[in-house]
């Protein structure tokens, strides 16, 4: 596949989808970077920003099969999963399993944080392996595979906040924010009036193959020695162990009590290459590092009690390494 | 014609280059660059340092060390310079990284520059290299790179002007520039080029070769300085309209300097420390300092050995004995009369009868017997005694004063001593011109001699 190919499928998918989602540019984007880079991703806002409706359009636009599963607190895996069933045919009675709702393309997890750790446990051999084992049998998933997953921030109570192992399996977070008064006035407009416009199939057919290109496409953008060193550095200044001597960041060494995890380099790089392909370009920049270091590490960075004493968020810290680690 | 001329010459298109070799262009461009900046920074220091070699160095004739020097400066800029450059990042990535910053190129010359093409899939590179020789072809590295002067330079070439102008313009470093033997022999060379003035000239060289001689202390050196430029004053007084008087005036000047200098140097050390009590009238008292009154001077040239080195490390006991009124103004006075009766005294060859009455005067503790001049000293007390560099003289025993209820400064203040003294430097006796002195009787035992 070409580059331009690339851009001018992405570019269609991103229309598709803005016909339905008012606003979020941004959330949109970077949910079809983590998604052709082969990355899960995590949305936090609080209730009616339009999260569900965003995956919806999403796995529509892409033409993909698309499940919905609703966390709660009496989930259980097999629920996700599936099970093994008793069948009754042809006069005789045996096991047959019956797949649950995981064995979609699209999975929306719906406010995640409500289910047991047991049963988001379940979930997570699923994002990271792509393949499920039920009474010791293991079932592959389809590709392409994306667990999209909801939660609220401000409900708290009843809730089983995800641990951090299983945080770090998403590639982003991303935080979905209230609309802005003109978004909100466009909201208004397309929802409450007898129209109501549904995104439509951006991809042929064959979606899942001309799918699987653009993800080896991403995969292959250039980059530079000096720009992954920068990542490196980036990623290595978040461990407060790291910061010592005169070049230490006090932010980290207070507000962190642990750093991002290789995978947290990883998930740059990856997200930074989606980034260049989409701009039209096939090598990363430092733009493209700094563009997906927030939605990238924002989820790994574990602060400290000082930090949750003083309300000091990982977007903060973000930016001050930002500003502080040097490009050269 | 013309016309036609320009319309046919439409301009090239420019050719895109390679941008790996414009990378690499700029990259030679930037170590030429680099050159000229070191170049340009260890000049000026270079340069003033050979002037300030050479203008002390030609004087005291000593070409190798300045060889040596200018060598060891030249060589310590270039490895200085050399550091730097190591310690900089390679200079194909600076200059990628440059470009993409001219261009806008996010990057696109750096990866270019850094990434192995063995290792990257050949479509993407070459994609790559088309994006970025498009960019490249706008930028015209004459144009986008021109030299400039570094601020260093400027600093280097402002720091080496002042140093330069400092050392011409500022007397004390300028006339440090060269020493003192060669300023006199400057003026004897000046001198030795009017014929009826060769005479001085000859005075003046074998005055300089008196400077050199490293046996001689600093004092004898000034008495030597003050008997040639009384010589010297007397001669351009009488001449004063004839031919050469202006050399003369020089000569005169430099000895002036010379004659400063060692005062100072002599200044510096000189410092009495006696626990005798100082109750002069404000005119003398500082008897320790280079220039006292008659007797100052005499008892000051003979405690320099004793105290004068400790006097300079500890210059706050300059300060304490000064302490007083017209302390300052009794060291001023007592400078000039010693300074005139000293020269005298060593040119006639004899012991002063003065007592320094146009110098400060120095009431030391008790009266000194006034009276007849002591007995010539060498003679009468044989020679083991005058083969002596100095007669030390111990103290007599002190009386102190009533001490109930003083406080130690007081104290210190009552302390008599018990018979007057003085101690005297001594000629060396093997010295080449000594003239046959006569030193002074130390005073406790002028009754037992006489």
């Amino acid at each position: 596949m070409e580059p331009e190919q690339f851009h001018e499928v992405f570019s269609s998918i991103e229309a598709e989808v803005k016909k339905v989602i008012v606003g979020h540019d941004d959330v949109i984007r970077k949910v079809l970077i983590a998604f052709f880079a082969g990355g899960h991703v995590l949305l936090e806002g609080v209730p009616g920003l339009g999260k569900t409706l965003l995956v919806k359009s999403l796995s529509r636009a892409l033409g993909l099969s698309f499940k919905r599963v609703q966390f709660t607190p009496d989930l259980m895996p097999s629920d996700i999963v599936g099970t093994q069933m008793l069948t009754e045919g042809d006069g005789r009675r045996e096991f047959q399993f019956r797949k649950g709702p995981i064995f979609a393309q699209v999975i929306l997890a719906d406010e995640i944080n409500r289910a047991t750790p047991k049963t988001q446990s379940a979930v997570l051999e699923a994002m990271e392996e792509r393949q499920v084992t039920v009474f010791g049998e293991t079932y592959g998933l389809e590709s392409p595979f994306i667990v999209l997953a909801t939660q609220n921030p401000i409900e708290l109570e009843g809730t089983y906040p995800l641990p951090e192992a299983q945080l770090d399996r998403f590639l982003f977070k991303l935080v979905v924010s209230s609309p802005a008064p003109a978004e909100l006035k466009e909201i208004l407009h397309r929802t409450t009036g007898t129209d109501h416009p549904e995104a439509g199939q951006a991809l042929s057919d064959n979606g899942a193959t001309v799918v699987e290109e653009m993800k080896s496409l991403l995969r292959q953008v250039l980059i530079a020695p000096p720009i992954e060193d920068y990542v490196v550095r980036l990623v290595h200044a978040t461990q407060p162990a790291s910061q010592k001597g005169e070049n230490s960041i006090p932010e980290v060494k207070n507000f962190l009590r642990f750093g991002a995890s290789p995978r947290g380099a990883q998930s740059i790089i990856l997200g930074a290459k989606g980034s260049a392909l989409v701009n039209g370009r096939v090598h990363v920049s430092y733009e493209d590092i700094e563009a997906v270091l927030y939605p990238a590490l924002r989820h790994r960075l574990i602060l400290s009690f000082q930090a949750e004493a003083e309300n000091v968020a990982t977007d903060q810290i973000l930016a001050v390494l930002v500003k502080k680690v040097p490009r050269n | 014609m013309v016309y036609r001329k320009t319309v046919n010459s439409t301009p090239k298109v420019a050719k895109e280059e390679l941008p790996e070799r414009l990378v690499v262009r700029l990259a030679r461009r930037m170590a030429r660059q680099d050159l000229y900046d070191s170049l340009l920074m260890v000049f000026p220091p270079l340069g003033a340092s050979l002037y300030l070699l050479l203008f002390s160095g030609f004087a005291s004739r000593n070409l190798g060390s300045i060889t040596l020097a200018a060598a060891a400066l030249l060589a310590a800029g270039l490895l200085v310079r050399m550091g730097v450059r190591r310690a900089a990042p390679p200079r194909v990535f600076v200059a990628a990284r440059l470009l993409d910053e001219r261009v806008d190129g996010k990057e696109r010359f750096m990866t270019l520059a850094t990434l192995g093409s063995s290792t990257a899939p050949f479509f993407l590179m070459e994609r790559l290299r088309q994006e970025a020789a498009r960019l490249g072809a706008r930028v015209d590295l004459g144009r986008d790179f021109p030299y400039r002067l570094k601020h260093s330079f400027l600093v280097s070439l402002i720091a080496s002007l002042i140093i330069v102008l400092g050392f011409r313009l500022w007397p004390p470093m300028a006339s440090r520039g060269s020493s003192d033997p060669a300023r006199v022999r400057q003026a004897a060379k000046e001198l030795s080029r009017i014929p009826h003035l060769a005479e001085w000239a000859r005075t003046l060289q074998a005055l300089a070769d008196r400077l050199q001689d490293k046996h001689l202390s600093a004092d004898e050196k000034r008495q030597l300085v003050q008997e040639t430029l009384k010589k010297i004053e007397n001669q351009s007084e009488q001449s004063r309209q004839g031919k050469g008087s202006d050399a003369l005036g020089q000569a005169k000047e430099i000895l002036q300097g010379v004659e400063r200098e060692l005062g100072k140097s002599q200044g510096q050390g000189g410092e009495l420390k006696t626990n005798l009590p100082q109750d002069g009238k404000g005119k003398g008292k500082g008897s320790g300092s280079g220039g006292g009154s008659g007797d100052d001077q005499k008892s000051a040239a003979l405690s320099k050995k004793d105290s004068g080195e400790a006097g300079a490390n500890r210059p706050e006991q300059g300060t304490e004995q000064k302490s007083g009124e017209g302390g300052q103004g009794g060291e001023k006075k007592g400078g000039e009369g010693g300074k005139s009766q000293e020269g005298k005294k060593e040119l006639e060859g004899k012991v002063s009868k003065e007592d320094g009455k146009s110098g400060g005067k120095s009431k030391v503790g008790e009266e000194i017997p006034k009276g007849s001049s002591p007995e010539p000293y060498g003679e009468t007390a044989g020679a083991g005694l005058k083969d002596g560099r100095f007669v030390t003289v111990q103290l007599p025993e002190e009386e102190t004063g009533k001490s109930t209820g003083a406080s130690d400064s007081e104290k210190r203040r009552e302390v008599r001593p018990k018979v007057p003294l003085g101690n005297v430097p001594l000629g060396r006796p093997d010295a080449r011109d000594a003239l046959p002195e006569r030193q002074h009787l130390p005073l406790e035992y002028r009754g037992m001699i006489r």
